[in-house]
């Protein structure tokens, strides 16, 4: 099993007020979606979901405000999952919310990093 | 003649209470000699009452005799010490008397406890002992509790044994801190205690009452404690008050064993439901979500007529899957979402379960299609289901499904 790294981009909509059911009936979308994994037994981290306030550090020391002024899209959020491939981790965003309001799931390998075992 | 399954409760009770006893009389370090000293008092009970019947007082009785053994071995110590190995003497320990009151068994017994969840031992072999000396577990429960087997769990209990005997002396004097830092493993022990209990692995009657009521106990006086943060105790507690509701009414069919929604509501123990949802808002006080207080909440809802409840409950189980995997979680993660939003969709998701040796599974797939009315399939996998059985109710069980399933696909 090799650990795999879901990135969640979105387009962010600052105007966006969301109402108190609203968020709930999203964040039950994710639940289930997260809860169809973690019963796979391939959820490594559910991982948390970003705030759209941000600040951005640059090489020559200069700061700017949140992510967007360089990018149309942000990420929104993260999740670790296990798999045994590439394609069976990508199998796994299937049912993802983010890709039914027009967002993508970025996937990517965790590299190991040559740590020695612990025992 | 002598009731055989009294002699059992009575010996199964008292096991760890004498050896928590007499371990804070030897130093924690030899359990050998703690167990050896039951065992013998165990063996002259088995004399003595065959012949005159069990004793009035039967605990009195096993508490007195243990102590005189005590005090015999503390003697042949003292003759070897002050006249065979006088040079070789050291220093010992004066002793005093030992007495076995209730009060000091309840101390005994939260610090053994504490003492056997050292974190310098590993988890496993932490639970190994913790089983076998505080819940008097046979190596068989134990195997099964761990899923694990004899040979393995043999081996972890001699070395875990050794390992406390010659290199680790362990603390016996714990701090706050430490109660704080071992809490979780404790809690997994009380934990497994119900469940073996409430699933016995090895008893053909399925469930162990003695072992829930054990576990329970455990939970309540732990949760009375000043030591540590109690909330992940209490909503233990209210976990097991509310499993421990539906005792009644699962034990109440012909066959012994009846399934949740087959089972007779009004025959559910309403004292302990509201017990349940006392601790249940005791422990929500708590900022911190255990994965006890999840569990705890879903067998809440269980005990609900609510039309949204498998909604909560599916949430919950979503919830807990992102805490813990295990396979009870993820079937019954499947089965909620069944309810809460389509067969189908459940079927879909249990079919990407990898656990193809659980008869459970099957049995659950079994029960996936039968609510989406696709009977043929449901044949096919109570059979699959029959072949991995190996309880006689379970397979009696199955038959039973088997049978109706048969029936219901004719018409």
């Amino acid at each position: 099993m090799k650990d795999f790294m879901m990135l969640f981009h979105s387009e962010p909509n600052p105007n966006m007020e969301p109402t108190p059911a609203e968020i709930e009936a999203e964040i039950k979308l994710w639940m289930d979606w997260i809860g169809g994994i973690g019963a796979q037994g391939k959820l490594k981290n559910p991982g948390e979901a970003l705030g759209f306030e941000g600040k951005t550090v640059h090489a020559d020391g200069s700061i700017t405000d949140g992510p967007y002024a360089e990018l149309k899209e942000i990420v929104g959020g993260f999740m670790l999952v296990s798999a045994d491939t590439l394609d069976e981790a990508v199998e796994l965003t299937k049912g993802c919310p983010a890709l039914s309001v027009g967002g993508k799931v970025e996937v990517r390998e965790i590299m190991p990093t040559g740590d020695l075992p612990n025992d | 003649m002598i009731d055989n399954q009294k002699l059992s409760d009575i010996f199964k009770t008292e096991y760890s209470n004498l050896i928590a006893v007499l371990s804070n009389y030897y130093g924690v370090n030899d359990l050998q000699l703690a167990e050896d000293i039951v065992s013998e008092t165990f063996v002259k009970a088995m004399k003595s009452w065959s012949h005159k019947g069990i004793p009035q007082y039967p605990r009195a009785w096993l508490r007195k005799v243990a102590q005189n053994l005590y005090f015999e071995g503390i003697r042949r110590q003292k003759i070897f010490d002050d006249k065979i190995s006088r040079e070789l003497k050291e220093d010992r320990l004066d002793f005093d008397t030992v007495d076995i009151t209730e009060k000091i068994i309840e101390d005994s017994q939260l610090r053994m406890i504490f003492v056997l969840c050292d974190p310098r031992l590993n988890r496993e072999s932490q639970l190994c002992i913790a089983l076998r000396i505080l819940c008097g577990f046979s190596t068989d429960e134990i195997s099964k509790a761990l899923l694990s087997n004899k040979e393995s769990i043999n081996k972890k209990l001699y070395r875990a044994k050794k390992t406390l005997k010659s290199q680790l002396s362990l603390q016996v004097e714990l701090m706050e801190e430490d109660y704080q830092e071992r809490l979780d493993n404790v809690l997994r022990v009380i934990y497994l205690l119900f469940n073996e209990g409430y699933y016995s692995s090895t008893i053909e009657e399925e469930i162990r009452h003695d072992l829930c009521w054990e576990a329970m106990r455990l939970g309540i006086f732990l949760s009375n404690q000043q030591h540590f943060q109690v909330y992940h105790v209490q909503a233990l507690v209210s976990l097991m008050c509310f499993h421990a509701s539906r005792f009644k009414a699962r034990l109440s069919g012909e066959s012994g064993n009846l399934l949740y929604d087959e089972q007779d509501k009004s025959q559910w123990d309403v004292a302990l439901i509201k017990k349940g949802r006392q601790y249940l808002n005791l422990a929500s006080r708590d900022q911190k979500v255990s994965k006890y207080h999840v569990e705890a909440t879903i067998a809440f809802w269980h005990t609900q007529e609510d039309e949204q409840k498998w909604e909560h409950i599916l949430m919950l189980y979503n919830k807990l899957l992102t805490i813990e995997y295990s396979p009870i979680i993820a079937m019954n993660h499947s089965y909620a979402l069944a309810k809460a939003q389509s067969p189908k969709l459940a079927i879909e998701a249990a079919l990407k379960l990898d656990l193809v040796d659980n008869v459970h599974y099957f049995c659950l797939m079994a029960e996936l299609y039968k609510m989406a009315n696709e009977s043929q399939q449901e044949v096919l996998y109570l059979n699959e289901a029959l072949k991995l059985a190996n309880k006689e109710n379970q397979k009696t069980l199955i038959q039973r499904k088997l049978e109706s399933a048969l029936l219901g696909g004719m018409w």
